[in-house]
């Protein structure tokens, strides 16, 4: 991963230096000296063996761009784009999930098809195209929500603790939301599927025949059932639904990871692209891994050693 | 065998009077369970035979209304409980009903288990939605019931997934879950049928005991007449989704009336010997036919040696061949045509 990015955005033509001093004035020679001390006069397998002995050490370099070590920046932004996914992910999931769970109590109604049409229509949108018309319609059009970043750049130093909350909370409603849509959507309907996929199981027969509810029926003896092809897709969809963080935060000029990545590539930063990548692919692996805990724990079967295999 | 039964009282615990269960297909109306009446005394067993796809269990499951969508019990059926109309009451009516006061035993202990809870937690579910207790003590009623049903360490047990037991001890396990609130009827739809021969004897000692114990009614299905022979008291024998003949057991061995049950008693080892090497000694010729297309007049004349024109017109009516015996076969009126040809040599027409 590392490797890949590091090559891609070195065959990609200019250089930092260029990018920041290309004012005709300055001449060759500035740019040679500046090319010397940030060691990009090194023949490019240099420049490649020197930056991994740096990420091994848990150094990702010099940003360009801020004048700062890439770590103080991603110390920086990591935090905001955790608040933001985080949010965003744990809202598609509570939001999918009651999706279906209402679609399949009222299988085969009105309900069940406006909701089933709805969720396909927003899981085909692309996210950029989504984030800008939320951002139009509810921040300017109707102005409910502020229209980007994360507090009130003039206001927010002089809130009292309860108004500045909300302030952070007011910001980061209609971001959130625009990107937990599609994740949710996309969710909903794997959740109906998996619910479907389980409604003729026998067990959901001995539960009604015991006299468990049917709220119960559903919402505990299915559910748990259904929950593994939704823990398989929270793994698979995690680039995705990071790709849409990219996006979504610098539509709302969110100052996180994204937001980050999208201004080094623009400015040719390699230090912090290639540590946003790397920081984008540790975040799917522990994502991956997590789907694999979480399976774990939602099926007993899994548990032991030489357990059957995965669906 | 037991000695011969007392008639009928005439107020039954369980009375299922001209039920209709239906499922829409593709291939047509499927009526699996087309105009049955049948009756269950308080403490009595009650088998249920007849060969695979004659409604049997569709009839136990129409008792609790488990039928799913789209299939449906249609208008005009009625199965009495205790007061209780269980084809037409209200749900919540049915749920109080539904594992306190019928308990329910299936035939697949493989599948009929939720995969993803201990068998503790799915024993206490029973007694928490029908009683206000507390988690422990309701883990206590569990640990205590599969006790009962003879589980070895049941403490231990409780805590394991139905995956980690073998299949006599998950039907344990749906025993101890059908009875732990101690029901005036269990419902055992072919309790045994995937275990092995040994294990199957345990089941249903341990059945037959604890009936004893709670004093309730079995309402036992199966297609084996040897069960039938070791633990029930009265049978009906099911064909086409009719009951086609009722009687005592001790009558019905020495005494079947109707052609299909004279052929099922043929089909099985004797009941009096279960344990005999001999296999099938013959089969009933052909095969049930599809519910989507139940032959015209007698369901069963086209397997039939004796049939004749009458039986492919007119459907007989349940004719009483004594006080406790009745038969669903025109030879109950016309007797003499019984000397035609031989049975076994009979040929599916
Ligand atoms: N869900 C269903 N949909 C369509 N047909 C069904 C369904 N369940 C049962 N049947 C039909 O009803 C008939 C009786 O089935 P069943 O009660 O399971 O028989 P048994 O238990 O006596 O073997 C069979 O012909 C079967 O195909
Ligand atoms: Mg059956």
């Amino acid at each position: 991963m590392t490797t890949a990015t590091f090559i891609l955005i070195h065959l990609a033509p200019g250089d930092p230096i260029g990018g920041g001093l290309d004012d005709p004035r300055v001449s060759e020679a500035v740019r040679a000296h500046w090319r010397a001390v940030y060691g990009l006069d090194q023949p490019l397998a240099v420049q490649f063996i020197r930056y991994l002995a740096g990420v091994a050490r848990g150094q990702f370099g010099y940003s360009f761009a801020y004048n700062e070590s890439v770590s103080t920046i991603l110390a920086r932004a990591l935090p905001r784009t955790m608040l933001l996914a985080g949010s965003a992910l744990v809202l598609s999931f509570v939001a999918g999930i009651a999706m279906a769970l209402i679609q399949v109590a009222r299988h085969g109604t009105a309900t069940d098809r406006v909701i089933g049409v709805a969720s396909l229509a927003v899981y085909s949108l692309p996210e950029f195209w989504l984030g800008q018309v939320a951002l139009l319609t509810f921040a300017y059009v109707l102005p409910i929500f502020p229209a980007g970043g994360m507090v009130d750049p003039v206001m927010h130093p002089y809130l009292g603790p309860l108004a500045a909350l909300w302030d952070r909370i007011d910001h980061l409603i209609l971001p959130a939301l625009t990107l937990s849509a599609l994740t949710a959507a996309g969710i909903a309907r794997y959740q109906r599927a998996a619910l479907l996929d389980v409604a003729a199981d026998d067990y959901l027969r001995t539960a009604r025949a015991k006299g468990v509810p049917e709220r119960s029926v559903l919402m505990r003896h299915a559910l748990r059932n259904a929950a593994l092809p939704v823990i398989t897709l929270f793994g698979l969809a995690l680039p995705g639904f990071l790709g849409g963080t990219v996006f979504i935060e610098k539509v709302f000029s969110w100052p996180g990871i994204g937001s980050l990545a999208v201004d080094a590539v623009t400015a040719r930063d390699y230090p912090v692209v290639i540590a946003c990548a790397v920081l984008g692919s540790m975040l799917v692996a522990g994502g991956s891994f997590l789907a694999d805990v979480l399976y774990a724990v939602a099926d007993p079967r899994l548990r032991r050693a030489p357990g059957p295999s995965r669906p | 065998m037991t000695a011969p039964q007392p008639v009928p009282a005439p107020n039954p615990l369980l009375s299922i009077r001209d039920l209709r269960t239906v499922f829409p297909t593709g291939a047509g109306v499927a009526r699996a369970v087309d105009g049955l009446t049948l009756g269950v005394e308080p403490g009595e067993t009650l088998g249920i035979v007849g060969e695979s796809g004659s409604g049997k269990s569709v009839t136990a499951l129409s008792i609790l209304r488990l039928i799913r969508p789209p299939g449906r019990i249609e208008a005009g059926s009625s199965i009495t409980f205790g007061g209780t109309d269980l084809a037409t009451c209200d749900a919540e009516s049915l749920r109080a009903i539904r594992g306190r006061r019928i308990g329910m035993v299936f035939q697949e202990p493989m599948t009929a288990l939720n995969p993803v809870f201990t068998v503790g937690s799915q024993i206490a579910e029973v007694v928490r939605v029908h009683e206000r207790t507390t988690r422990q003590a309701a883990w206590g009623r569990a640990v205590a019931m599969l006790e009962a049903v003879r589980i070895p360490a049941s403490a231990e047990r409780a805590h394991q997934y139905p995956h980690e037991l073998s299949g006599g001890t998950r039907q344990r396990v749906m025993l101890a879950m059908a009875l732990v609130m101690h029901p005036a009827l269990l419902i055992a739809d072919e309790p045994t049928t995937a275990l092995d021969v040994t294990v199957q004897a345990q089941i249903l000692a341990l059945l037959a005991e604890l009936q004893q114990s709670l004093g309730m009614a079995v309402l036992l299905i199966t297609h084996d007449l040897a069960i039938i022979a070791a633990v029930a008291s009265r049978v009906v024998v099911m064909y086409g989704g009719q009951a086609v003949e009722e009687a005592p057991v001790t009558e019905l061995f020495a005494a079947a009336h109707h052609p299909y049950t004279e052929g099922l008693l043929r089909a099985v080892p004797r009941p009096r010997l279960p344990n005999s090497p001999a296999a099938r000694l013959a089969e009933i010729p052909g095969s049930v036919p599809p519910a989507t297309a139940w032959p015209a007049g007698c369901r069963f004349h086209d397997r039939c040696a004796f049939a004749w024109d009458r039986c492919r017109h007119e459907m007989p009516p349940l004719y009483a061949i004594s006080a406790t015996h009745a038969s669903r076969c025109h030879l109950a009126a016309e007797p003499a045509r019984r000397t035609a040809p031989a049975p076994t040599a009979g040929t599916p027409s």
